[in-house]
Formats: C-alpha cells, structure tokens, sequence
C-alpha cells in the first residue's frame, strides 16, 4: 500500500536532513546530543486525516509534551495528553486494542519525547505506532486551527485579552448554561449569525468551544471561520461539560448586565442561584416579615430601610445582587448603595417581579 | 427651498419646543427616582412635612406639580438637584401615583 511506503520514504528523508541540519550544532555546543529516533515518521498530511472530532476509528493522536504549560496553551485537535514523562503512569490512557494507529508529536525536530513514549508504546505491544517528527510547530504552521485547554481560556478571561468566545451548540443549550463571556452562534445559523464574529478579522482571537471532546460542532465553526478571513482561530475542546468541571457553573466572571441600569441579567441571575450561589452575595431588601414568607434559599435580609444605617457590614468580596418583589426597593437599594459606596464596582439589583412559598420556591418574571 | 416652506419649518420647531419646554419631564429612572426621593425629599416629608409618596396624587397632580418646580413650597431646600435626578425623581411619582397600575407608598 502506498500509504505505508509514503512515510517512510519521508523518514528517510526526514532524517538525512536531520543529520545535516544537526551537524553544525553539535560541532559547535556538542550540547544537542542526538537521541534514538523513531524509524515510523508521519507528516503533517497524514496527521491532519487523523486530527478530527468525532475521532477516526482505531485512532489515537498523543501528545508527549507536557499537560503545563505546552498541552494547555495548544494542541492537535483530538489529541490526548500522555506526557513523556508520566507515560508509564498513564498507559490505562492508550486504547485496548494494540492494533489502533498512535501517532506520537511534541515540540518539533528537536524534541525526543514522543519518540521516547513511541518505543515505550511499541514494547508495549502496539503493531502501529507512529510519531509526527516535526510536532506542533509544524501543526500551527500547517493546520487551519488548533485546540487549547480549558486553563488557557480561564487565563485569557483574567487577563481580559483581546478574544471572541463563541459556543458553537444550539441556542437552547446555551441558555441552560455557558462559560462566561460567551456569546452564542449555534453552528447551524453559522452564515446568519456570522454579523456577530468581531470586525476584527487579524487580531482579535475567536475561541469556539461546544459539547466536550466528541462534540464537532466546533471544529466545523472554526473551519468556517477561517475561511471567511479570521487569522487566528482555537477551539477549547473541552467544552461546556470541562468547564463545569473544572470550574463550577456561573464561575469565574463578574455579572453580566442586564437592560435597566444596575440591573443583573435575568437568566444568569438564576443559573447562579441554582447552580452557583456561593458566587454572589444575594440581599433581600424587603421586610423581614415578607422575607420569613419566603426567599431565595440563599438570601440574607436587610430591608431597605435599614440599609444605610447597615451599609458598612455588607462584604464586598463578590457581587452584590440586590433583590425584593417587583425591582422597585432593589433598584433603590441598588442607588443608594452606589451612593454610599461608590468604590465598590459589582453591585446588581434584579429588575423582576419575584413570587415565593413557604418552603422558599420561587417564580421570577423578569420586567417588561 | 422657498421662503415660505423655511417660515413654516422654523415656526414648527418654535412651537414644538415651546410645548415642550411647557413639560420637559417624563420618561427618567424610576428606580433611580426612588432612591433619589429618599435622599431629597423623605429627609423632610413624613418628618417635618406632610408624608408624601407617590400614592398620595394622582398623575395629573404630579404632572401639575412639575409644571413649575420653583413654585413647590420646599423647592428650597433641594436647589442645585441636577435637572436629570428631578426628572428621575418626577417619573418615580408619577408612575407609581395612585391612579398607576401599581401605585405606591415609599417603601
């Protein structure tokens, strides 16, 4: 079969010039001693069949390097991380049937690692193992797009770097719940909604994400992506469900506003509530009589009459999510606080009409 | 464009903005008037003043109210309120007056 002939032909070729470019090198450092190479060496053509979501069946892409700081900041799509170093640990990570295609990669030409895990894999008795010689730079270089780690998108949101979260699921799965800062184009409407994707084509980054590792929704948005221009496009392909994980419900970001001035966005009011609520401080404004009626399960109570004389005892460590009956007490809770403490920046009333049983269940009907 | 067609532009700009000078308040942050009110106003209404919410006029007394806010007896004492807080404050008592749909004491 051709293919089999293909790369090693190539690995021929890969390694003369690998002896000609390392020659010079050794000759004056004598530091970049050559390591044992691999003799089954692919390229970036034969990787890229394999570097798809759903995987390929019989498959397996490695990357050896290691999880931090190298898998996290960016990998070959698809590609699972078993670092060199921790490989003997990690072999329940390698699939059971011994005849799966793995392809090892890491740093590039001059690093040894996947050639190391790839004979460990052999002896293993893996009948078909390869390693991608020239690994992730020559991915980036190659490929229309990479993935990266849940970790580097936390990094980026604190760090409020120039980026475009878009999650690539259904709208109403999005609604459920989403990693902050997201906005939604749902792959489907990819060409309606593509007015949404930033004027910016060059420099800012659109980051898709979906429903985790076997979720393709995002992959094909990131394709499409780039070919309508945009530079630089990753998929954290961990998705929504790695997020959760990783990170809780609601984590991690500040209130997204809502239409009225000061007021909290309805739907994530209650994700938080019922996903997250150590995430706000939530303060019932109305009277302790109506608050012992019934409350949000987490609310603490301080009627807005008492507020100023109170002001000082509420901590500031989070947002502050003012709440009563119809917005109307909250939305005066929230101006007065604002007044009073105008340093504190995270402070949100709910512009809503909230009814409550006994047993503290709730109804919230956002205004107008 | 002719003369007359300008004569007839400007004496319709004079007379809308001569109307609407007449009453320029509406349409502000009721929330925001709300708490305004109790900074500005419940300091000395329902203290020394009469008890004064929105529930106690109707819209069309708040509107009369408005009309000239220097002849308000207490005009005074909150002189200096920036026009935009008055406004806040005028919308706050006249949506929750007590023929709104949801007419309200202070708090």
């Amino acid at each position: 079969m051709t293919i089999n002939k293909l790369p090693r032909a190539l690995g021929a070729l890969f390694v003369s010039f690998m002896l000609l470019a390392a020659m010079p090198l050794m000759a004056s450092a004598g530091e970049s001693k050559s390591f044992k190479k691999f003799p089954e060496i692919v390229d970036y053509k034969f990787v890229a069949k394999y570097a798809k979501v759903p995987r390929p069946a019989k498959s397996l892409i490695i990357d050896s390097r290691p999880y931090k700081p190298k898998y996290v900041a960016g990998f070959v799509p698809s590609a699972v991380s078993i670092p060199a170093s921790q490989f003997d640990k990690m072999t329940d990570q390698l699939p059971k049937n011994k005849s799966t295609l793995l392809i090892f990669y890491c740093g590039g030409l001059k690093c040894p690692l996947s050639h190391k895990s790839a004979f460990k894999a052999r002896e293993l008795g893996y009948t078909n193992v390869k390693v991608y010689a020239k690994g992730f730079p020559d991915w980036k270089k190659n490929a229309l797009y990479h993935s990266i780690g849940l970790e580097t998108l936390k990094a980026k949101m604190e760090a409020g770097e120039n980026y475009m979260l878009v999650d690539a699921r259904p709208l109403k799965k999005f609604l459920d719940g989403a990693i902050p800062s997201a906005i939604s184009i749902p792959e489907r409407q990819f060409s309606e909604k593509r007015g949404m994707l930033p004027a910016d084509k060059a420099n800012t980054e659109v980051i898709y994400y979906c429903g985790g590792f076997k979720c393709p929704l995002s992959h094909k948005s990131a394709i499409k992506a780039r070919y309508l221009g945009y530079k630089n496009v990753v998929v954290a392909e961990a998705g929504y469900p790695g997020w959760k994980e990783l990170y809780g419900v609601g984590a991690g970001v500040q209130a997204q506003a809502g239409e009225m001035e000061g007021s909290i966005d309805t739907e994530q009011f209650l994700t938080v509530l019922k996903g997250n609520p150590d995430q706000f401080l939530f303060i019932d404004v109305r009277s302790p009589e109506e608050y012992a009626a019934g409350h949000f399960p987490p609310a603490i109570n301080i009627p807005v009459d008492d507020l100023e004389k109170r002001i000082d005892e509420i901590p500031t460590d989070k947002p502050i999510v003012f709440s009563c009956a119809s917005g109307a007490r909250a939305g005066e809770a929230y101006y007065m606080f604002k007044d009073m403490r105008p340093d504190v920046k995270e402070v949100f009333y709910l512009e809503a009409t909230n009814e409550f049983t006994e047993d503290n269940q709730y109804t919230v009907t956002p205004n107008k | 464009m002719n003369r007359k067609a300008i004569t007839f532009i400007g004496a319709l700009l004079i007379t809308i903005s001569a109307v609407s000078m007449a009453f320029a308040f509406g349409g502000g942050n009721a929330r925001k008037g709300k708490f305004l009110y109790r900074k500005n106003c419940r300091s000395c209404h329902g203290k020394t003043a009469s008890d004064l919410s929105p529930a106690s006029m109707v819209q069309a007394d708040w509107k009369a109210t408005f009309e000239d806010v220097s002849k308000i007896p207490c005009n005074k004492d909150w002189q200096g309120l920036p026009e935009k807080d008055i406004n806040d404050i005028f919308t706050y008592l006249h949506d929750y007056a007590k023929d709104s749909p949801t007419p309200a004491k202070c708090s």
